[in-house]
């Protein structure tokens, strides 16, 4: 699904920040992308959100060069990838329901507003509100909620369109450790159906209770790649 | 305040957030309102949470304002000078003096009659009228002043003679009138306003060209505003920006919502403006009797009507225009 070969990206004149990475990530798979703070994983995953190309080096998603495609396929190739963040980036002055739809509407759907009878379109957001145990929330604006429900509201705008990548950055960074649990089992229960999912997190706590391969970077090099279910480390 | 204390405030608040969560949910659920108010656009998502953005609107209104007033006040202008243009055209008049003071002007004169009888035989004249002793003291008022008697002074007679429309077969010969006219009293002054027609051609020509350069005014100035608003907008709602991008937004799209936005705020600073700038025109025409004087406050043609909304539309293109280059501009350096 996603090969990175030999990738460097450099701001400016700078130094890089991703030095000669390769990878490929299997359609379908789950896997941790650790590292210190600067280590390049923000950057990584910019990289894999088509939020800019590679400096150098070869970065193929869903089949396609990424260099080689215009600004329009790069924005109808990132309609097929959902991006979760720390600080939820959710539009403050928009309900949850229309946060949730936006990707949506972006898409071309002709969603109806929550209060809207006429129109189809609101069973998709209203049943994945639920989904995430927001039911209760759909008409509320993101300030009023708590940490763990901004997040899971995210996350539903992330995988509204049925992602087939998903890529989360510190998900549970602003959330208490009981919800960042429940938040990844979350996602767990997204790559079983189907999803790629890729999970940035330097918490110790969730890369042990959690057992999928792990990438991880250091000054901007993939130093290692841990695989706790076999325990191999290349 | 404890600490008790605190954390029972913050439950407080956390209720009522909820509470106004839940009240909003029910009446999402409950209101039936008109399906047009239901649909959420998304080019608002760009401004409606910023109060700077919101009064965007404020300086397009005023801009028009402005327009509106200088524009009309041109017509109207050109349009009276029109009327003037084509009455001094077909007009023109004979000052016969009368050589003596206190005379009256409806007094018996053989040479007002011997002029009156050139007059009537000459070709391209249709009728001629002689004007009353008020009417020519009103004329001569503005050039002796108020205090001045005019019957002790040598008021002239004064014909006015209007002109057939000019044609080859039958048009007016002036410097043969004047030579008869010259021949019976050397002092019979013929004025055909040609000099006067000339100014006020040219004085239409000004107010066209105000008209012109307040309107190209206009379009800069709002061209100026939106590109600043468009850009200002996505500076200052980079977030959205941001959510935008990563729903796979292409730069089109999110132009489009740019687009939308500054034809949303140019639209209703033109109509505020405008109509207010209407609306004060009428009202300082009613109150200086402008109206009264010279009939309708403005008459426009079809044509002119067209021309008009065609202009706006143009204005609306090139608001259009400008908001998209200085959107795509911003994604480019942004993304």
């Amino acid at each position: 699904m996603i090969t990175l070969n030999r990738i460097s990206l450099r701001y400016g004149t700078a130094q890089p920040i991703l030095k000669d990475v390769c990878h490929q990530f299997d359609a379908g798979s789950f896997h941790f992308l650790t590292g210190a703070s600067g280590a390049g994983k923000t950057s990584l995953l910019k990289l894999l959100y088509l939020g800019m190309r590679p400096t150098s080096g070869e970065l193929t998603i869903f089949d396609r060069a990424v260099n080689e495609q215009s600004r329009q396929c790069l924005a109808e190739m990132r309609q097929k990838i959902g991006v979760v963040f720390q600080d939820f980036r959710l539009i403050d002055h928009l309900t949850v329901y229309d946060n949730v739809a936006l990707p949506l509407r972006v898409a071309g759907s002709k969603i109806p507003a929550l209060n809207s009878r006429a129109g189809k379109g609101h069973e998709k957001v209203i049943e994945l509100l639920k989904w995430v145990g927001l039911g209760e929330h759909m008409g509320a604006l993101p300030p009023t909620l708590s940490g763990g429900q901004q997040q899971r509201v995210a996350i539903a705008r992330a995988i509204i369109n049925r992602p087939a990548l998903l890529l989360a950055d510190e998900p549970t960074g602003n959330v208490d450790d009981e919800m960042g649990f429940r938040l990844l089992r979350l996602l767990e229960e997204l790559n079983r159906l189907g999803t790629t999912v890729v999970v940035a997190t330097h918490s110790k706590m969730i890369l042990d209770a959690f057992q999928y391969p792990t990438l991880m970077l250091d000054d901007g090099n993939l130093v290692t790649t841990l695989n706790p279910a076999t325990g191999e480390q290349s | 305040m404890t600490e008790d204390e605190q954390q029972s405030e913050n439950r407080r608040h956390q209720e009522a957030r909820n509470q106004r969560a839940k009240r909003r949910i029910a009446q999402s659920q409950t209101t039936d309102r008109p399906q047009a108010r239901r649909r959420p656009r998304l080019s608002l998502l760009l401004w409606q949470a910023d109060e700077t953005l919101k009064r965007q609107w404020w300086p397009v209104a005023l801009v028009s304002f402005l327009a509106i007033i200088i524009i009309l006040a041109a017509i109207r202008t050109s349009e009276q000078l029109h009327i003037a243009r084509s009455q001094i055209k077909s007009e023109l008049t004979i000052q016969i003096p009368t050589g003596e003071t206190g005379i009256r002007i409806d007094a018996n004169s053989p040479l007002l009659d011997q002029v009156q009888e050139i007059l009537r035989t000459t070709d391209g004249i249709k009728q001629t009228r002689l004007l009353s002793f008020s009417e020519v003291q009103d004329i001569l008022r503005p050039w002796v002043g108020e205090s001045v008697d005019l019957t002790g002074l040598p008021v002239p007679y004064i014909i006015a003679a209007k002109r057939v429309p000019t044609n080859a077969s039958n048009s007016l010969d002036i410097l043969a009138l004047k030579g008869q006219l010259s021949a019976l009293n050397p002092g019979i002054v013929v004025d055909d306003h040609r000099a006067t027609l000339s100014e006020i051609n040219r004085v239409i020509r000004l107010c066209l060209l105000a008209t012109a350069a307040a309107y190209v005014l206009m379009i800069a100035i709002m061209l100026a505003i939106s590109f600043s608003a468009a850009s200002t907008a996505m500076h200052l709602q980079k977030s959205v920006l941001d959510v935008l991008f990563l729903a796979g937004a292409s730069d089109g799209y999110i132009a489009g919502q740019v687009v939308g936005f500054a034809i949303d705020f140019t639209s209703r600073g033109m109509l505020v403006g405008g109509g207010l700038g209407i609306v004060s025109y009428v009202s300082a025409m009613h109150i200086f009797g402008f109206i009264a004087v010279a009939g309708p406050w403005l008459s426009l043609s079809v044509v002119q009507l067209l021309a008009i909304a065609g202009l706006v539309a143009i204005v609306v293109m090139m608001i259009a225009f400008a908001s998209h280059s200085a959107a795509i501009r911003h994604l480019e350096r942004l993304y």
